[in-house]
């Protein structure tokens, strides 16, 4: 709650730069908690999250380049394009598990890669793509409180999902396939419905993103970008969706402090991932935060 | 055109050597400890870097650069082995499969930024292995790629006579098979994990080292090459050695002469390097066990 | 209840189950017995539909569930334990209680189900293990576990794997309780078990397989005379 206060207050202290940089960390726990949704609830450590951010975000801005619609409308229309795709990867990885699912999503998002590359004459290629602003003014408040809003809400969805019939099946099949099915689990469905819901969001972060920076480019989907998701969901905690939240504004906004180190804090924050993943299967904050909580109410107790 | 597509094909097939050289790292690797190293790329671009600097600093023989290369990076393989990946066999990590993905992929960002800022991100190019070109008919080819090309055959040969021939390998290749019975029979399982693992980083380092002369060298340099590693490990039946050997040499040539068929020029430089993907999907999904391969392995 | 008709299975070369014909009836207790690779597990798992047949069919109160998936199945009214148990290890015992809970009710009101698992645990003595990790319970705990999930399912027929293996003896005692007292409520059991003493105990009839075939069938005095039995337990 305070920090939704504060979230919804911090406009107000900060200059223009200042609010692109939550607008991005916001970006980024869009798709970090998403995939979080995949890989740490349904247990599907997919490689295409980044390419299905850019399945929304091309399709959105397409469809606003080549038709009249507005972003408004081409957004959604992104996401569940995305969610089709993802429908598409979900099924056809059922079989596939482990190292096999990560080569396949890997392999399917250097091709869209390289076709949206290729394709040049349609999505600008490597020069990029100009993308019309979601907004006509040249205001980063409305994009600030517009992002927030989606994150809010995605995040509303995803927590209910979570704690529904739905998120105990999700994490049935992610423990034991076979198990879950002799219990009655269908479990093809279940995968295929986590592509589909975590695809859409992926989906609409990548949508909203294309209309905001206003300029596309294949790069989106390069395997740094993905394994910057992966990094702030690890970090914040892979069975957490607030973990993975905290993850990504936390490495986002440390990167922008650490802005002077170049080169160096990205060094820091792959020895982090490789470190947190070494010690700490929960992650790094979602245990300290744990921790903090459980002293509080010992606290609270103990005051009473 | 004949004579473009032949100089095609011979690029094929000096690549698909260096592929293959790289492959067989990875191979051993899979077939030994059963997982993908997502972080090979990064072994062949320090293996690149690593000859470069022995080169271009102490005046190392372009040669001896190499062999010394795949020395320091088979230590580094160990280093890894020890420190991240046996908490997978001494059961330390509950989920095996996603830890050691992510924990080579973790290494591979790591690596890669951490060669951001030693090296920086300027490209750089070692020392040549032997000057001037080669003219056979009316086909010329630079000595450098040719000597390359024998070297990479040489790296293979041995890596296949030291696995096939000696105690050694022995031991690799029951440990591969299954590793209770292995080491019921005696053969120190944790042993031969390292060995594959420093053997495995040495030869990706090899590719790296002799791409060195003849691409460029940069830190991201393994970036690319390690997919097509990955394309042919699942081509060739993951862990088949014989498979990854085939599948090399058929990825090297159907890049080669594909992008020259395609009708259009330009776009068919752009999806050269979808082919070899476009058969990574395919083979995982109508026959998982690749061309070679007999069956779907995965870590118990 | 349970109809099964020349069921075969191979895998690749091996042939794991051989033509085997047999009928359970309702509220009835079929032991399966056979030396180690006789096929056993197999034919649990191709009733509940881990394995699909090669060749024959299974009918469940008179439908074909041969060619039906795994959750179908359970659907159905069939549910099975895993020789090696197989928890949710990262799921509390209550949350691996709900899963089969909630598959078979999707409208089903959750006070309603949290209070039936809630009962089933207090039966089996784990009800203080209900917020634990799968993972942090014992060998034994994770038996008792398995049958609970199972029973969620409200299957008619229990297909139990192995259910008394590395249990100790008090344990095994409250199993055989667990499983009378299911039986007096009409439920219907496959139970397979090297263990002679609760298998002849428990079971009104046996079935004997040896590498994939049916070798014999009666009850347990019919059983315990019967010479190709007991050569293929000598023999192997
Ligand atoms: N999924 C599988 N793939 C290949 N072979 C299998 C598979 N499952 C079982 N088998 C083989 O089928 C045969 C029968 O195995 P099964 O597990 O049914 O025997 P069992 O009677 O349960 O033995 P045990 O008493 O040891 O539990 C064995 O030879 C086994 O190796
Ligand atoms: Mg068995």
């Amino acid at each position: 709650m305070v920090l939704f206060l504060a979230a919804m207050a911090l406009p107000v202290a900060l200059d223009g730069y200042g609010l692109h940089i939550l607008i991005i960390a916001y970006y980024y726990a869009l798709l970090a908690s998403s995939w979080c949704l995949l890989a740490g609830y349904a247990g599907q450590f997919s490689f295409a999250h980044a390419a299905l951010a850019a399945v929304g975000a091309y399709t959105s801005a397409l469809l606003v380049l080549n038709t009249d619609i507005s972003p408004v409308f081409s957004i959604p229309i992104g996401s569940v394009a995305a969610a089709g795709v993802g429908f598409c990867i979900g099924f056809l990885c059922l079989r596939l598990q482990g190292p096999y699912l990560a080569l396949f999503t890997i392999a399917f998002s250097e091709i869209f890669r390289i076709v949206l590359n290729a394709e040049y004459r349609y999505t600008g290629g490597n020069f990029g793509l100009n993308v019309p602003p979601l907004f006509s003014q040249e205001s980063r408040i409305l994009y600030y409180y517009t992002i927030l809003g989606i994150l809010i809400l995605s995040l509303a969805i995803m927590h209910k999902i979570v704690k529904s019939r739905l998120g105990l099946f999700f994490r049935a099949v992610r423990e034991d396939e076979e198990a879950a099915a002799t219990l009655g689990v269908n479990v093809i469905k279940y995968k295929i419905l986590a592509f589909v819901i975590t695809s859409f969001f992926a989906g609409l972060a990548g949508g909203f993103y294309a209309h905001y920076v206003r300029i596309l480019t294949p790069n989106i989907i390069q395997l740094p970008q993905m394994g910057l998701i992966i990094a702030m969901v690890v970090i914040g905690g892979i069975e957490s969706l607030a973990g993975a939240v905290a993850g990504a504004l936390i490495l986002q906004l440390a990167a922008e402090y650490l802005r002077d180190y170049e080169e160096l804090r990205w060094v820091f924050f792959g020895l982090l991932l490789v470190i947190t993943l070494r010690f700490s299967q929960n992650g790094l904050i979602y245990p300290i935060y744990k921790r903090l909580t459980k002293k509080s109410e010992k606290d609270h107790a103990e005051s009473d | 055109m004949t004579e473009y597509l032949l100089l095609q094909a011979l690029n094929g097939l000096i690549i698909g050597l260096i592929y293959a050289l790289m492959a067989l790292g990875l191979t051993l690797i899979f077939s030994v400890l059963k997982i993908v190293n997502f972080a090979h790329g990064e072994l062949y671009m320090l293996g690149a870097y690593f000859s470069y600097y022995l080169a271009k600093l102490f005046g190392f023989p372009p040669v001896l650069a190499v062999l010394s290369s795949m020395i320091i990076v088979f230590f580094i393989g160990v280093v890894i082995e020890v420190l991240f990946l046996r908490p997978v066999y001494t059961g330390a990590v509950e989920r095996k499969d996603e830890y050691a993905i992510l924990i080579t992929f973790g290494l591979s960002i790591f690596l890669q930024n951490l060669a951001l800022f030693v090296f920086g991100p300027w490209t750089r190019r070692s020392p040549s292995f032997m000057s001037g070109t080669t003219s056979v008919y009316s086909l010329s080819i630079s000595n450098d790629r040719l000597f390359v090309s024998a070297l990479a055959v040489v790296f293979m040969i041995a890596t296949l006579v030291i696995i096939g021939r000696t105690f050694m390998g022995k031991g690799l290749r029951a440990v591969s098979q299954d590793r209770e019975a292995a080491a019921i029979a005696g053969i120190n399982p944790f042993k031969m994990n390292l060995l594959a693992f420093g053997a495995g980083s040495a030869l990706a380092a090899a590719g790296g080292a002799l791409i060195g002369p003849i691409f460029l060298i940069f830190p991201t340099m393994g970036a690319m090459p390690v997919i097509k590693s990955f394309v042919i490990i699942v081509l060739g039946g993951m862990g088949s050695i014989k498979g990854c050997i085939i599948a090399s040499l058929i990825l090297g040539e159907a890049e080669s002469l594909g992008s020259v068929l395609f009708p259009d020029l330009t776009r068919g430089l752009a999806y050269k390097n979808a082919i070899g993907l476009l058969f990574l999907v395919v083979v995982l999904l109508v026959k998982p066990t690749g061309l070679f391969g007999e069956k779907h392995v995965r870590m118990k | 209840m349970l109809k099964v008709t020349k069921l075969t299975k191979r895998f690749g070369g091996l042939t794991a189950l051989e033509n085997v014909s047999f009928k359970v009836a309702k509220n009835e207790i079929l032991g399966v017995i056979g030396p180690n690779g006789s096929g056993k597990t197999t034919l649990i798992n191709v009733i509940n539909g881990i394995h699909k047949p090669d060749n024959g069919d299974i009918f469940f109160r008179d439908k074909s569930i041969g060619r039906l998936s795994s959750y179908q199945i359970a659907k159905k009214g069939i549910g099975r334990t895993f020789q090696v148990t197989r928890i949710f290890r990262r799921m509390s015992v209550m949350e691996n209680m709900m899963v089969p809970a909630l598959s078979i009710s999707r409208s089903g009101n959750q006070e309603a189900l949290l209070h039936k698992s809630l009962g089933i645990l207090t039966l089996l003595k784990i009800v203080h293990l209900k917020d634990e990790y799968g993972r942090s319970l014992s060998g034994g705990q994770h038996k008792l576990l398995e049958l609970g999930r199972v029973l969620m399912l409200d299957p008619d027929l229990i297909l139990l794997d192995e259910p008394f293996a590395g249990v100790h003896p008090e344990l095994k005692a409250d199993l055989h309780d667990h499983i009378r007292k299911l039986h007096g409520q009409g439920k219907t059991f496959i139970l397979i078990s090297h263990d002679m003493h609760s298998i002849f105990s428990l079971s009104q009839r046996l079935m004997v397989l040896s590498s994939g075939k049916k070798i014999a069938h009666g009850t347990p005095e019919e059983i315990k005379q019967n010479e190709e039995v007991i050569e293929a337990y000598l023999g192997n």
